[in-house]
């Protein structure tokens, strides 16, 4: 063949003439993105024309796909016209795009669980794989499967339809499947890649930052002042919304990685960051929390008999013996405001007021709390704030004065104004002031201990966004000493984000946020979203996550909440919807848009429903919302089994009208949707998520003597789908319905994992020691006995090479016969 | 095969039969559909069940199971009467020729048309567009050979294709299409009892030494027994134990009832599996074998490609691959097996079997090697005989009619053939346990012929009992033309109507095939279901 030379930015490029300027530009390693170009076709379509580049000496730009090099020619493939040119055509594209990249559920998560995944895999009954999923961006999913605020909840699309599905309870019951079936547990105790660390407070954000940093092979210490880890979850949270007996089991899951904890150890009295760095920890991430109560500012606040909420709550749960009377007044509206009082009430008081400032509507605590504090008995004496508190004869006299709404504040509450005149008093026992918490370092700080590391105004720790690095190299921080006081899954997700910046600046000596991924969505507001995606949706109410009755709870500090049972579990995941994208790492306009600044400003996005999800097809969902009609899958359908019809485009080339479906000639053979760039066509099996790398490992079909390749696409230890590679014999890329789609039965729970005897007429697990000696001590009495010609083996046409010609060699070379064979000939 | 899988596309003309290629070899199908519609390469379909690729057929004959050597020497007939025949090459690369013209003779269309129900000018049209083709390639599969006929069936295909010139060539060839993934490797490397690897007779004294001097062991010196004789024996108390390694004889052979009684018999079953089959059930020793996916290896396909298989995960729970438990017991047993992996076992395979000297793990990263490969730098044979055949000349064979052991009588007057459907495999053991194909094909049914239906008084879904002289099962009928008119078919991947409990034990005399495509059965309906 001659060859051709020609220029592409800049770099010289010989190729073999009739190559085309994208194979040539591939060559040479430069990418050029395409939608419509299928390699194994010799007349590319051109038609979506994502692939164009400037030749020079040509005033249009031309499809690289079809254009076939000449000698000499000069190709551009990232001037400002060709990038133009495919930012036009992906912002064209995604006008008509509707969908969802990502679940909105998963986005409202501070920490981004795959919730979608994790509950598809609940529904399917594989809790171990859903609990897997979740530990990838959550490691303390039994603390916040009981006491989350469920940012997620809120923005669940079936709130839409009939109430949101209980995610939250869903991730307890995974996360209890997961304690109760531990031994099942696969602990990947990854090998030590020589660097340690040290994290500063055991709280959930030093303890989630310990957790990712050992799964990565870093060595981890944790330095804690309390007795005992756990921070706000041990000493914060009340026993009977989180036991302790399940907060040790969850902190012993991360220590079991190998995390080392030593506790009692204060920074500034027992080591300084200095130190930490002479000892030979490379980083330190800095978790130590919000634990000083805000004071109320009021006469009285010392006087005995009135305490902070944080300190009552830690004094509690350390054990300290702790009298209330019979008359408790709270001041707060926050979680910890109701976690006293409950606490209050168990520990025998009779009335419990909480006093809050604004109404019932502006409490920060969680509504769902406030509800169960109610029921409990709890008062509240709302529109009220204390001005002062007088001793009394053997009770407190709390003055509060009543409030009334005015202008919203920055925080968008209306701003509490005090009613003049209203001051009444409330004889109580004690005051337990539950205002608000703040960082405790201002006076170290002052005093040096804090070793230059930055504050900001609030008093909080200094932390860069994304990354969760501080001013001083390889100190990073978290958790409410970084935001101030909010939930724990703020917290972990703060604590997994620097770990990953921990793990990035040991390795690459960089520090640099994430990218924030490109998505599209159905509307960011329920408003938006077209209600006609919920219309085939079948009404089924939320499972009732079964308590135990509010007048018996006080009694005592046993859990409120019982958990699903496996039954509810699995109904209640039934219920989700399914948002997000199965399609979402592989669809090319989603992976090209951000280096084009595709901006939707220009020409809109989709916004509403144009076609109904078809799941007819037993293996294959059809969503052409998603199409952007490349007719890749018509064009590699072997079968003529796809019928692609398509209106005209509008005049600005808009797609319109396309109708899609699989016709009788199907085969199941899963190429159409492999060759999808989008998430319009998708193979049922790959709508579940899992946990850990993509790998891809290339083997032979183990079905039929064909002997067909096939890539096992593996995530962690699960297969997630099978492709094959179109460069190979003898399918080139081609595969069958059983090649595709039979593959389950590798983790069928039937499947055999451990050696068995008959023992009194019944097979009966034993050691493999065991069973090898059985069997040979059988087979070789038997030869003994009648002669080798009474012993058979037959070996196994599914089995590889290797292992028949051992089973061959065993029986003629051991057993000394040659009664072998195999089902050749069934 | 004697040729390729991507060869078939070379062909002028593609003879199909014994073969339902789209459901039992889809891909292969696609092939042949592709060099028929595309290419415009003509097919000729024999089968007496219409199938798929009947649809691409240029000429589609309908013979009655169990007459293949009757069409094959009907063609042959026409062939050498019309003087069609490739002259040159029966010359130069045949013997046996005139005896072999002398018994086809006698098949004139005429014969052929009484015996197997194929019009003969149909005969005439298919014998003259496979004579006229330059290169015309023989596929097919277990049609020809599950017959006790089975050998016989398959030397007239050899005798045909020689006719004509087309073993040695490009596009040509006799095709089998071998059913397991690894059945061609299995016996490629000696898991046959007649056999050492690399198809080395245990018969011939030099061998043995050979082998004896590598493996360090005395070999035993007469041929062994097969599956179905092996089963036989057992049955009568012959057979004391067996060791069973991914197998299901439970579901897979013929006459389960004989199969069961067998097993139970023997003193010692130690089954080695992926699951707990119906056959290890009765084992006294179950042993968890890893899947393909658990463990590396090589499979060989039907085009003799052998092929790397990689571990993607780890075993499940205390699952060893099937190489390492066997190293493990002969260990135990007093024969050292050290093996580090199987790359090493490959080396040792290619020490011993000169059509596998040259495969090393390093040479198979991407397509594989199709053996005979002697050398490390042989290239693989994706064309076998083009140097001439391996017992120098090619034989012609003289062959006539032998009909099936049991045939439709006025008891048992229907014709049962077994065989499988695309969404099943075998015995089950994997494909039940996929979701999505039982989705596809989640209960088993027999194809019936309308009118023998209506005559029957059973509708489509009904129940029917099956009853043969072994055995009996209740399953749903499927009406359909695809079947002759008194004659079944029904797939054998099913526990709850096995198959193989209607079959009869008849095997070829020399394969030791059983006679899966004809047994006699009679049909009773099942009212009020």
């Amino acid at each position: 063949m001659p060859e051709v030379t020609l220029t592409i930015d800049g770099q010289k490029v010989t190729v073999e003439k009739g190559t085309t300027i994208l194979e040539a530009a591939r060559k040479a390693g430069i990418h050029i993105p395409t939608l419509c170009y299928l390699p194994q076709f010799k007349k590319p379509p051109a038609t979506c024309r994502l692939c164009v580049v400037e030749v020079e000496g040509k005033s249009k730009l031309i499809a690289s796909c079809s254009t076939p090099v000449s000698d000499g020619m000069v190709v551009s493939t990232d001037t400002e016209k060709v990038k133009t040119a495919r930012r036009v055509i992906l912002e064209l594209l995604f006008s008509e795009h509707y969908g969802d990249c990502t679940a909105p559920c998963s986005l409202a998560c501070p920490a981004n669980i795959d919730i979608q995944g994790y509950i598809a895999h609940i529904a399917a009954g594989r809790y171990l794989e859903a609990l897997e999923l979740i530990k990838e961006k959550n490691p303390l999913p039994l603390s916040v499967g009981r006491v989350c605020p469920r940012f997620c909840e809120s923005r669940c699309r079936r709130n839409l339809v009939d109430g949101s599905v209980a995610i939250n309870h869903l991730k307890r019951f995974a996360a209890d499947y997961g304690l109760l079936h531990q031994e099942s547990i696969h602990i990947l105790r990854p090998s030590l890649n020589g660097h340690r660390v040290a994290v500063i407070g055991g709280g959930p954000a030093g303890l989630t930052a310990a957790y990712y940093l050992a799964r990565r092979g870093y060595q981890v210490t944790i330095f804690e002042a309390m007795a005992a880890l756990g921070g706000m979850l041990r000493y914060g949270i009340p026993e009977y919304r989180l036991p302790k007996k399940i907060l040790d089991a969850e902190i012993q899951s991360i220590l079991d990685l190998g995390v080392e904890a030593r506790t009692g150890q204060k920074w500034g009295k027992d080591f300084s960051l200095k130190s930490l760095k002479e000892d030979g920890f490379e980083a330190i991430f800095v978790g130590i929390g919000a634990w000083k109560s805000r004071p109320m500012g009021i006469e009285g606040e010392d006087l005995p008999g009135v305490f902070s909420g944080i300190d009552f709550l830690r004094k509690f749960a350390e054990g300290e013996k702790i009298r209330v009377g019979s008359r408790v007044a709270i001041i707060g509206g926050g979680n910890t405001a109701i976690d006293a009082a409950r606490t209050c009430l168990r520990l025998g008081a009779d009335k419990v007021t909480i006093v809050y400032r604004r109404s019932r509507m502006e409490m920060p605590a969680s509504h769902r709390e406030i509800r169960e504090a109610e029921e409990e008995g709890v008062k509240f004496f709302l529109m009220a704030a204390p001005t002062r508190v007088t001793p009394g004869d053997g009770f407190l006299n709390l003055e509060v004065q009543r409030m009334k709404l005015g202008e919203p504040d920055q925080s968008g509450r209306r701003r509490p104004v005090p009613v003049p005149g209203s001051e009444t008093c409330l004889q109580v026992e004690n005051v337990i002031a539950a205002i608000g918490q703040l960082v405790d370092i201002g006076k170290c700080h002052a005093e040096g201990l804090t070793e230059g590391l930055d504050l900001t105004r609030w008093n909080t720790i200094a932390a860069a966004s994304g990354t969760y690095a501080t001013n001083l190299e390889g100190v990073f921080a978290g958790g409410d000493s970084v935001s101030g006081p909010r939930t724990v899954i703020e917290a972990i997700a703060q604590g997994r984000k620097a770990a990953e910046a921990i793990h990035t600046h040991l390795t690459e000596h960089r520090v640099e946020a994430p990218r924030a991924p490109f998505n599209v969505t159905k509307g960011e507001f329920f408003e938006e979203v077209d209600l006609r995606n919920f219309e085939d949706v079948p009404p089924l109410s939320r499972q009732k996550m079964p308590i135990r009755h509010p007048k018996t709870l006080v009694g005592d500090f046993g859990a409120l909440e019982t958990g699903y049972t496996e039954d509810m579990a699995v109904k209640e995941a039934a219920r989700c919807l399914g948002c997000g994208c199965y399609a979402v790492d592989k669809c090319v306009i989603r992976r090209e848009a951000p280096g084009y600044a595709v901006d939707f400003s220009h020409y809109g996005i989709g916004t509403r429903l144009n076609y109904k999800v078809d799941r007819s097809h037993p293996f294959i969902t059809i969503d052409l919302n998603k199409c952007v009609l490349c007719r890749r899958c018509k064009k590699v359908c072997e079968y003529d089994a796809i019928n692609l019809e398509e209106g005209d485009l509008s005049s600005i080339g808009e797609l319109r009208a396309i109708s899609l479906t699989i016709n009788d000639n199907c085969v199941f053979c899963g190429l159409c949707a492999d060759n999808c760039p989008t998430g319009a066509l998708v193979k049922k099996e790959t709508e579940q998520a899992l946990a850990g790398e993509l790998k891809q490992v290339k083997t032979v079909c183990p079905y039929c003597g064909t002997g067909c390749n096939l890539i096992l696409n593996i995530r962690g230890e699960k297969l997630v789908e099978v492709s094959s590679d179109p460069s190979f014999l003898p399918n080139k890329g081609h595969l069958c319905v059983k090649g595709r789609f039979g593959h389950d039965f590798i983790k069928h729970p039937d499947r055999l994992t451990k050696p068995m005897i008959r023992k009194d007429g019944e097979l009966q697990t034993c050691s493999w020691n065991e069973a090898l000696e059985l069997i040979a001590q059988r087979l070789k009495e038997i030869r003994e006995t009648y002669g080798p010609e009474s012993l058979g083996v037959l070996s196994s046409a599914k089995c590889t090479n290797e292992e028949n010609y051992l089973m061959q060699k065993l029986a003629r070379a051991v057993l000394g016969t040659n009664n072998v064979d195999q089902c050749a000939r069934l | 095969m004697t040729n390729s899988i991507s060869d078939l596309e070379k062909a002028d003309l593609i003879l199909l039969t014994g073969s339902n290629t789209t459901e039992n070899h889809p891909i292969i199908g696609l092939h042949i559909i592709n060099a028929v519609a595309r290419l415009r390469k003509k097919l000729i379909v024999v089968d007496p069940r219409v199938i798929k690729m009947t649809e691409y057929a240029d000429i589609y004959l309908r013979p009655r199971a169990g007459t293949d050597i009757a069409w094959l020497n009907g063609l042959a007939h026409v062939i050498i009467k019309e003087g069609w025949w490739d002259k040159d090459y029966v010359r130069e690369r045949t013997e046996n020729f005139d005896a072999f013209a002398k018994t086809v003779e006698k098949y004139t269309p005429e014969l052929v048309q009484m015996i197997t129900g194929i019009p003969a000018e149909d005969l005439k049209k298919a014998a003259r567009l496979y004579a006229e083709a330059e290169r015309a390639a023989i596929v097919y599969c277990m049609g020809i050979t599950q017959h006790r006929s089975g050998t016989d069936n398959v030397k007239a295909i050899a005798n045909l294709a020689m006719l004509c010139g087309n073993v040695g060539i490009e596009g040509g060839g006799v095709n089998p299409l071998r059913g397991q993934n690894n059945v061609q490797g299995a016996c490629d490397v000696g898991a046959l009892p007649d056999y050492l690897p690399g198809y080395q007779s245990v018969t011939d004294p030099a061998i043995r030494r050979k082998f004896e001097e590598a493996w360090d062991a005395r070999l035993p010196e007469e041929p062994g027994l097969t599956v179905t004789e092996i089963i036989k024996q057992a049955g009568e108390g012959k057979i004391k134990a067996l060791y069973i390694m991914g197998e299901n004889p439970l579901i897979s052979d013929p006459d389960l009832h004989h199969v069961r009684s067998a097993l139970e018999g023997l003193e010692f079953l130690v089954v080695q599996d992926i699951f707990l089959t119906q056959t290890a059930r009765l084992a006294d020793v179950v042993l968890p074998a890893a899947s393909y996916a658990e463990k590396e290896g090589t499979f060989t396909n039907t085009e003799r490609r052998v092929q790397r298989v990689r571990q993607a995960i780890s075993p499940l729970g205390e699952s060893k691959p099937d190489w390492r438990i066997i190293s493990e017991l002969s260990s135990k047993m007093g024969y050292k097996m050290s093996y580090e992996s199987p790359e090493e076992i490959m080396e040792e395979i290619a020490s011993v079997t000169p059509v596998y000297g040259g495969i090393h793990y390093d040479r198979l990263e991407e397509a594989g090697i199709q053996w005979p490969c002697p050398t490390l730098d042989h290239p693989g044979t994706p064309v076998l005989h083009s140097d001439g055949f391996t017992r120098g000349k090619g034989l012609f064979h003289t062959l006539e009619v032998i009909p099936a052991s049991e045939m439709p009588d006025d008891d048992y007057p229907f014709l049962l053939s077994t065989g499988r459907v695309l969404y099943q495999y075998n015995s089950g053991t994997m494909s039940r346990r996929s979701e999505g194909l039982n989705k596809m094909y989640p209960e088993v049914m027999v194809e019936m012929n309308p009118i023998d239906a209506f005559a029957l008084d059973v509708d489509d879904h009904s129940f029917v009992r099956i009853i043969s002289r072994r055995g009996e099962v209740k399953v749903r009928v499927a009406l359909t033309e695809r079947c002759q008119r008194g004659t079944l078919f029904l797939p054998f991947h099913f526990r709850e109507a096995a198959a193989n409990l209607l079959t009869n034990p008849g095997v070829d005399p020399v394969s030791k095939m059983p006679e899966y495509k004809i047994c006699a059965v009679r049909i009773r309906p099942v009212y009020g279901m």
